[in-house]
């Protein structure tokens, strides 16, 4: 197997975790809600992943829980951004705060800290290294795209979040849509929490996130809102991961933290509008209210 | 086809009473328009009869039965379809996806699969039948307003609504679309469909209304039938003794103000050459999409343009940014009242200041509210409270507020793009007179207008701008209508 097929497996590998996150903050996104809690809801969705494949020794039902736990996480992001139409960014950003802490106490409080999840059978993997659920969730990347480019849905939700006005108009119910779309961020986010921890690294911590959840939202911009580019993006990230493993082998005498930048000074560069710049959605992170103009 | 009705229905916004107790009436197979000055709450009405707006109290009543509409979906439901004042269009999707937008049709799995290619060749079908051309796959915000205006009229005959809600659909029309529009309406109306037209000009209706009722501060005072009115009882009716345009007092032409020499617009390597004098008005005719905008907005120096020259009383203003020229004595009232005249989520007062070059670093609260009461009272804006929200105002008020603003710096170059659309027949008096005492001052106005009549009656030299071209300037005296009209006509509709 030749370097550059084993760097491409390790970085799609790497990249899982942000590949679904992205793909549901795409979702918000299109319909006008930015998701910065992104980051915190990989968080829980790491615990819980951990917690239920602790106790279950099963990797299925450890990825299941990130459904309750996007879900809740999403009604409350949901009752504060879309019905009491706070700041977005605001609100986002002490979730994150919130969802660490509250991750950190419950580890804490029910687990032996340190523990690997050595009693777990991990997926079976095949010569790349690559396993089922990756497989699984790979599909997820044209159902997106088929889901918000092509379906009736997909249109109404970027309509909300292109004119909000207008789609009222049009009979739509936006904060309905709006919800939607942060439920699908939100499930997606503590997916990718749970995967990192159930199939990548067996192992929890607080911190174990590590930004992920903010290099989702960057891959949205660099991906311009639509799925498989955004999907791209993601797999290139994770591509930039595993060669700074590989280069942090060879070039030892290299500062290291300039490899773990590496990724993020990218995906910092792509955003920055130097290499064009893309439309957002012009509702996009603007809360709506009927019967006000604008 | 159903009885509509409006049923003793109330609607207040804060202190504001938009709707006070209003009963309506409209039967299939008739023309009713709707009549009234600006923030009579025509508008607010239609969006209760629509779903967009619940009423405090009263509500809508289909064939004598009492509906109480959550939102829009339930009124399209019920057979009504509506072009709104501003128009409902998402920019950044093609036409066919928002003509399609909100409908469901069809069953099952496939339901979240719109058939493409047969609501295109039904939105061609239909297009074809009512002499509305359109390219389906165009994006919104590459089309100029007329033809966003036919995609608004499309999604209603696509909707098959029996009831059909215009709100002042002609403002930004020329001549002979307006003409098509009522063709069609009238094809509608003997097919059985009841229309609600919402509008100030009182010509349209004496061609086109089979009953008329006025709107006056939230209430209608009156409906008459064809036949028993005429446009000096509804003008009386719409607004007291109105005041009439005020008389042009002619003024000898002065020394050259503004100077425009070979402005290239986007497509064109012919540029535009005009010049202005102190004390005229230069009448710019032609429909819209024809490069007015963007015309205007290189004046203003919103847009980079390449251009021999740009004079201003012997300096060039080519090189200056916006701030500068505004510095140097241009104002703008543009094209887009609601997002580049002002901002939505300002308060009046805010509005009022957008764009006052002054020195000092802090607003101070009460000079700021006195400057601002100042120029809302000179524009006759209503209601006039400074703390308000600028996005509250009714279309025409919002108007009102810019040209007011930007006439009351003293300007000596006025660039006005449609400046009373949507403006009722006072308050176009109002500015009218307000721009005439500019103009007496000694400044040089730029009146970019589709609305000929408007043109030939204020105007000093008029010239036609089409497809990115202008026409050789012509005299007012010297000019004829027939020829300017055949002109504006000349390549119209560049972009369907
Ligand atoms: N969403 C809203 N929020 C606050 N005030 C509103 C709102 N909608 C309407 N109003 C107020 O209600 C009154 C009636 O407005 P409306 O838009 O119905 O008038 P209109 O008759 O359509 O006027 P125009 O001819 O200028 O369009 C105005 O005073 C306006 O400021
Ligand atoms: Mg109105």
């Amino acid at each position: 197997m030749s370097a550059i097929l084993a760097l491409l497996a390790t970085g799609l590998r790497l990249a899982m975790p942000i590949l679904i996150a992205a793909l549901g903050e795409t979702f918000a996104e299109s319909a006008g809600v930015l998701n910065i809690g992104l980051e915190g809801m990989l968080t829980l969705g790491a615990f819980a992943g951990y917690v239920v494949a602790e106790h279950t020794h099963s990797v299925v039902v450890a990825l299941l829980a990130a459904i309750p736990t996007g879900l809740l996480g999403a009604e409350l992001l949901g009752w504060f951004v879309i019905r009491a139409r706070a700041s977005q960014l605001v609100v986002g950003v002490l979730f994150n705060a919130l969802a660490t802490g509250v991750a950190a106490y419950l580890y804490r409080l029910d687990c032996p800290p340190g523990v690997t999840l050595a009693t777990l059978t991990l997926p079976k993997t095949d010569a790349l290294g690559l396993t089922l659920p990756f497989y699984a969730l790979l599909l997820l990347v044209p159902l997106a795209e088929i889901a918000l480019r092509r379906s009736r849905v997909g249109l109404n939700l970027r309509a909300a979040g292109e004119a909000p006005q207008a789609a009222a108009t049009a009979g739509l119910d936006v904060e309905r849509l709006r919800m939607w779309g942060l439920r699908l961020s939100c499930l997606a986010g503590a997916l990718g929490g749970a995967y990192l921890v159930v199939c990548q690294i067996g192992l929890f911590r607080e911190s174990v996130v590590a930004g992920q959840g903010f290099a989702a939202l960057a891959m949205v911009i660099f991906g311009r809102w639509r799925p498989i580019a955004v999907a791209a993006c993601a797999v290139l990230f994770g591509c930039l991961d595993a060669l700074q493993f590989v280069i942090q082998l060879d070039a030892a005498r290299m500062p290291p933290q300039l490899f773990l930048a590496l990724p993020y000074l990218v995906s910092a560069l792509a955003i920055s509008g130097l290499f064009g710049r893309a439309r957002q959605p012009a509702a996009l992170g603007v809360p709506w209210r009927r019967e006000q103009r604008d | 086809m159903p009885v509509y009705a409006l049923d003793h229905v109330s609607k207040t916004f804060g202190e504001v009473v938009a709707l006070d107790d209003v009963s309506l009436e409209v039967r299939p197979g008739e023309i009713h328009v709707l009549l009234g000055e600006n923030g009579a709450g025509k508008s607010s009405l239609m969006q209760v009869l629509y779903g967009l707006y619940r009423p405090d109290a009263g509500c809508v009543r289909i064939d004598s039965v009492a509906h109480a509409f959550e939102s829009s979906a339930d009124a399209q439901a019920c057979g009504i379809g509506m072009v709104h004042q501003e128009f409902m269009l998402v920019p950044t999707l093609s036409v066919i996806e928002n003509i399609l937008l909100g409908r469901d049709e069809g069953r099952g799995p496939f339901r979240q699969f719109p058939d493409w290619s047969a609501a295109r060749r039904r939105i061609e079908a239909l297009g074809a039948a009512h002499g509305l051309r359109l390219d389906c796959a165009a994006r919104i915000e590459t089309l100029p307003i007329g033809v966003r205006q036919r995609v608004e009229i499309m999604k209603l005959l696509y909707g098959k609504a029996d009831l059909l809600i215009l709100d002042e659909p002609t403002a930004v029309l020329a001549p002979d679309e307006i003409a098509g529009l009522f063709a069609l309406l009238r094809q509608l109306r003997d097919a059985g469909h009841a229309v609600l037209l919402v509008t100030h000009k009182l010509a349209e209706i004496m061609q086109l209304a089979d009953r008329v009722s006025v709107m006056r501060r939230g209430r209608i005072i009156e409906t008459r039938a064809r036949g028993t009115y005429d446009l000096g009882a509804l003008s009386r009716l719409m607004m007291g003794d109105a005041p009439a345009l005020p008389i042009r007092s002619r003024i000898a032409p002065a020394a050259e103000r503004l100077l425009v020499r070979g402005l290239r617009l986007p497509g064109n390597r012919i540029g535009v050459t005009f010049s202005v004098r102190a004390g005229e008005i230069f009448g710019i005719a032609g429909v819209d999409g024809n490069g007015q905008t963007e015309l205007a907005d290189a004046i203003a120096g919103l847009m980079p343009a390449s251009c021999d020259a740009l004079v201003l009383d012997g300096h060039s203003i080519a090189g200056l940014s916006v701030a500068h020229r505004r510095a140097a004595g241009v104002a703008y009232v543009p094209a887009d009242r609601g997002h580049v005249g002002s901002i939505g989520a300002a308060t009046l007062e805010e509005t009022a200041e957008l764009g006052r070059r002054a020195r000092g670093f802090l607003l101070w609260p009460d000079a700021l509210r006195a400057r601002a009461r100042a120029i809302l009272e000179a524009g006759h804006v209503v209601p006039a409270d400074p703390a308000l929200r600028t996005a509250s105002l009714s279309g025409g008020n919002r108007q009102k507020l810019i040209v007011a603003r930007e006439v009351s710096g003293r300007p000596t170059v006025l660039i006005a793009v449609y400046p009373t659309r949507g403006v009722d027949v006072a308050a176009a008096a109002a500015i009218w007179s307000e721009i005439d005492a500019l103009r007496l001052e000694g400044a040089a106005v730029v009146l970019i207008s589709s609305d000929l009549d408007e043109i030939f009656d204020r105007a000093d030299q008029i010239a036609v701008l089409s497809a990115g071209r202008l026409t050789p300037a012509v005299a007012r005296d010297e000019a004829d209508l027939g020829e300017l009209a055949h002109a504006m006509a000349g390549v119209h509709g560049n972009a369907a």
